[in-house]
């Protein structure tokens, strides 16, 4: 008989996910490539400097896809926790553990670009503002939540130890986001916004969205990666395993 | 615009360019390091699968 929750089980199989993600893979880094080659050009040849920020801004089409890319993947990573705590499904747990390095690498680069974007337009490398401040803290909720999961013995125990980090870190999220509204702060505003016509130049606006989709399928194929890497390891005794690995 | 004038970015290239190759160094060194950390799993669940079977057919 069919059930309605077939299709859930299916999509929390180890199994499944390894075979799709499989397929999904050399397609996602051709795509990646292109948008990459596409986005470089138009990122640091064809878009024009800024008025006042001159060639500097050209930093932003690493700066903002980053950034965005370590939130997004963060409320992914929460919700993969949650949905493992909860349902006790295992896939959930092998992708948020998997996430993790990924998302603190595009912290890392959020912060170390805005420090070189910050030194030749606000003249200071680092300021203590609530953006820069609270995107630091994502840093180390990323490395806490390995450091944690990985602090204990059993695996399973860790899963779930370090999902509830994951899950009550997520406040910081729209603390990051809202924090140039909520405090006064050297940090610029959101660059696209979804309401009304974008403050910036076309050219720009056509290399940040390529890039922002770019850096997104890159850390999507990053964490495919990373996550069969941790479904074979976990699911080794698993008859499919042996069966796909000595083929 | 020549090439020493599109690397000089008009006086701002450090910056600029010192954020594309960190980022591309970070971003080639996940997916080498994760092609390393596969080719390692593997080979060890290979051989492990290997010493199962000569003790499953000794048995």
């Amino acid at each position: 008989m069919k059930n309605k929750w077939q299709w859930f089980h299916r999509l929390s199989s180890p199994k499944w996910f390894y075979e799709i993600s499989g397929e999904w893979l050399p397609w996602i880094w051709t795509i990646t490539i292109l948008l990459f080659a596409f986005g470089l050009y138009q990122g640091l040849y064809v878009s024009p400097p800024d008025y006042q920020q001159g060639n500097s801004v050209r930093i932003m089409y690493i700066h903002v896809p980053t950034a965005f890319a370590s939130l997004f993947f963060y409320v992914v990573m929460a919700v993969a926790a949650a949905i493992g705590y909860i349902w006790r499904i295992k896939l959930a747990h092998m992708a948020a553990i998997s996430i993790a390095p990924i998302g603190a690498a595009m912290t890392f680069i959020a912060l170390f670009t805005g420090s070189f974007w910050g030194r030749p337009t606000w003249g200071t490398w680092w300021i203590w503002d609530a953006r820069i401040t609270s995107e630091l803290i994502l840093l180390f909720l990323y490395i806490g939540y390995i450091a944690l999961h990985d602090a204990y013995e059993d695996r399973e125990v860790g899963d779930r130890a370090a999902g509830i980090l994951a899950m009550v870190g997520v406040v910081n999220i729209p603390i990051i986001h809202y924090s140039v509204y909520w405090w006064n702060t050297l940090h610029q505003g959101a660059t696209i916004s979804k309401f009304g016509k974008p403050s910036i130049d076309e050219q720009m606006l056509v290399a940040l969205l390529v890039m922002i989709v770019a850096i997104m399928l890159f850390a999507t194929a990053a964490v495919l990666m990373r996550t069969r890497i941790e479904i074979i390891d976990r699911e080794s005794h698993k008859k499919w395993v042996k069966e796909v690995l000595e083929s | 615009m020549s090439f020493a004038e599109f690397i000089d970015m008009g006086g701002q290239g450090f910056y600029i360019w010192t954020c594309y190759i960190v980022t591309l160094v970070l971003f080639v060194g996940m997916v080498v390091i994760l092609k390393l950390k596969q080719k390692k799993l593997v080979l060890k669940l290979l051989r492990r699968y290997r010493t199962q079977k000569i003790h499953n057919d000794k048995i």
